[in-house]
């Protein structure tokens, strides 16, 4: 289990557009900080898509004690935006680390800005998921206009980037070094750092260290396609009567 | 252009610019939303583009009829339920002889059904697509490059034909993100769309874009000009796969879309066993490539036929047989994918000689 390369806050929120990598990136940051925590929670509040939500690796969260909050039952299944109660809850709870898993784009984060209406009194860190090879986020500028339009749409300030950048198993360390240079670049126009590089746990090793100074974060794939190998123990799009994979 | 990692229904999406579609009309629904979300953010940065939600399915279907009556090339999505509030519409499209591109991302049915993946529209993709005598061709993409891939190749054939294409996804092949590389397609040689309504000048016959014909004898010739064309198909755009068909096998399994994705891992993982499994894969569902699984299932003793519906290409399968091979079938639905596993354990029991489970 890789560990978590900096001081965490008690709420730690993954915003980014579609397809950023958020859900990959919140199910191993909540893996590794229960590593440290003895209460670690994380809410899936993707309200824009349909599948392949942190909800689905509910197995691995029950494997390692992570309290997962999404709907149940029938609900797991649903394309509501169901905001659960106990999300604000455990936003609130002072003995509690919490990780929110939010949908994409600025439609996604909307439900941000009613939950976080005594924004004062929480001490979070709003990390933003960037990968360089999705469209609409290839370039800085692009990239930007997408993080502000978060920015507004859930009332809250990108305090850090997440430099994500991958092509499943077509990624090559090259691929994440330019990432990586796209990230800093965008997190100087934010006034922030890029707090990690997250990297599949086979390309880690391959990456030149010597090469950036961010941290690198090395992540195990969860959410898998029905054919791809679970030998891991990952979470595939399995269904069972429980609706709860 | 280099690969960028896309979500199926965006990479169909994109696709249908690259095949110089700037025309979308269509109305949300999961799991197809991707691709109204998409063009929303990229129609208006194409000159004279133009993405509408419309009010209804229904009314969508018609503002096709309107753009493909003045030449244009223009696309729909929808799932399910969507494409069954459209069916009156393609089926005037149909009869005026229109190209359109529909793209179906199907859900579990019948009714409002569920949300995640499945195969259950099958019938109403390539017999029941609305009322009459017509029929649309049918592509059935495996992988997000082929969702691309296809959708170019749509709006070339539904000019071709003057007919309908339906891309029939399932929801996993919408959802799923892959690598993804637009190349620029060689220009096809396509007749002028002489038929076209774009104003009457004097200078030639009027277009009159229209499925009335009062009097019967124009109706038949109608209906028999669609079938000639529908015969064409038949000849000339076949599509399908063969995997480890190679050598021997007793077992051909027939599959299309991500379920075939599914049985590709079962056949890698019977090799590794010693066990020789082979393949059909059909990519084009309407016309059907009955001789191409006939000779295919030569060298088998059984055709083992995988879907995600309660039996439906499993018609086709027996059409192609026609009775020379024993048929089994294993089915799951409802949004419920069957694992490789899953599969494998079937197989042991063709193998045995026993029959399979019904799900």
């Amino acid at each position: 289990m890789s560990k978590i390369p900096f001081k965490t806050r008690r709420v730690t929120i993954f915003v980014g557009d579609y397809g950023s990598g958020k859900t990959e990136v919140s199910i191993n940051f909540a893996l590794a900080l229960r590593e440290t925590e003895k209460w670690v929670k994380i809410a899936d509040l993707d309200i824009v898509n349909p599948y392949f939500r942190s909800r689905e690796a509910a197995d691995v969260f029950d494997r390692a004690g992570v309290e997962l909050i999404a709907p149940a039952g029938e609900q797991a299944w649903a394309d509501l935006p169901i905001i659960l109660p106990a999300i604000a809850g455990a936003i609130h709870d002072e003995s509690v680390k919490t990780i929110l898993d939010v949908g994409g784009d600025a439609a996604g984060s909307r439900v941000l800005s009613s939950l976080f209406d005594r924004v004062s009194e929480i001490d979070y860190d709003l990390l933003a998921v960037v990968n360089a090879n999705r469209p609409f986020t290839g370039d800085v500028a692009s990239s930007e206009s997408v993080l502000r339009k978060i920015e507004t749409a859930s009332k809250l300030r990108v305090t850090g980037i997440v430099s994500n950048t991958h092509l499943l198993s077509k990624t090559t360390p090259e691929m994440v070094l330019k990432g990586v240079e796209m990230a800093c670049s965008l997190a100087k126009r934010f006034d922030v750092d890029v707090r990690f590089v997250s990297v599949e746990r086979s390309v880690a090793p391959r990456l030149c260290a010597s090469s950036f100074s961010t941290p690198v974060f090395s992540m195990t794939r969860y959410v898998l396609l029905p054919w791809e190998d679970d030998s891991t123990g990952a979470a595939t799009l399995k269904r069972g009567s429980d609706g709860r994979g | 252009m280099a690969k960028v990692l896309m979500k199926g229904n965006e990479a169909l999406a994109e696709a249908a610019i690259m095949a110089g579609c700037k025309l979308f009309f269509g109305y949300p629904i999961t799991p197809q939303n991707e691709i109204p979300e998409y063009l929303s953010r990229r129609l208006p940065q194409v000159d004279g583009g133009c993405y509408l939600q419309a009010e209804s399915e229904v009314a969508a279907a018609n503002m096709l009829y309107g753009a493909a009556g003045v030449g244009e090339r223009v696309l729909t999505s929808s799932s399910g339920p969507g494409i069954s509030l459209m069916s009156e519409g393609l089926s005037y499209i149909a009869g005026a002889q229109l190209p359109v591109v529909v793209v179906n991302m199907v859900r579990g049915g019948p009714g409002l059904g569920g949300i995640l993946p499945a195969q259950s529209d099958y019938y109403q993709a390539t017999r029941g697509l609305g009322h009459g005598d017509f029929r649309v061709l049918v592509l059935a993409p495996s992988t997000v490059q082929e969702a691309a891939d296809l959708v170019m190749d749509a709006f070339d054939l539904a000019d071709k034909y003057r007919s309908p294409v339906m891309v029939l996804g399932d929801g996993l092949i919408g959802q799923m993100m892959e690598p993804v590389e637009f190349k620029k397609k060689e220009k096809v040689e396509l007749p002028p769309k002489t038929w076209a309504a774009t104003g009457y000048k004097g200078d030639r016959e009027r277009s009159i874009i229209n499925s009335l014909y009062l009097d019967p004898l124009e109706l038949e010739e109608n209906s028999w000009r669609l079938k000639a064309r529908y015969d064409a198909m038949g000849r000339d755009e076949l599509r399908w796969e063969l995997t480890n068909c190679e050598g021997d096998y007793d077992v051909l399994i027939t599959a299309y879309g991500s379920t075939a994705r599914i049985c590709k891992t079962v056949i890698e993982t019977l090799k590794k066993q010693g066990i020789s499994v082979g393949l059909f894969r059909p990519i084009t569902l309407f016309p059907y490539p009955y001789k191409q699984l006939r000779d295919a299932a030569q060298k088998a003793k059984t055709v083992f036929c995988v879907e995600m519906s309660t039996g439906q290409m499993l018609d086709d399968v027996k059409l192609a047989l026609e009775g020379s091979r024993p048929t089994q079938f294993y089915g799951r639905t409802g949004g419920i994918i069957p694992t490789p596993d899953e599969i494998i354990g079937q197989i042991e029991k063709i193998l045995k000689g026993e029959e399979v489970d019904k799900r």
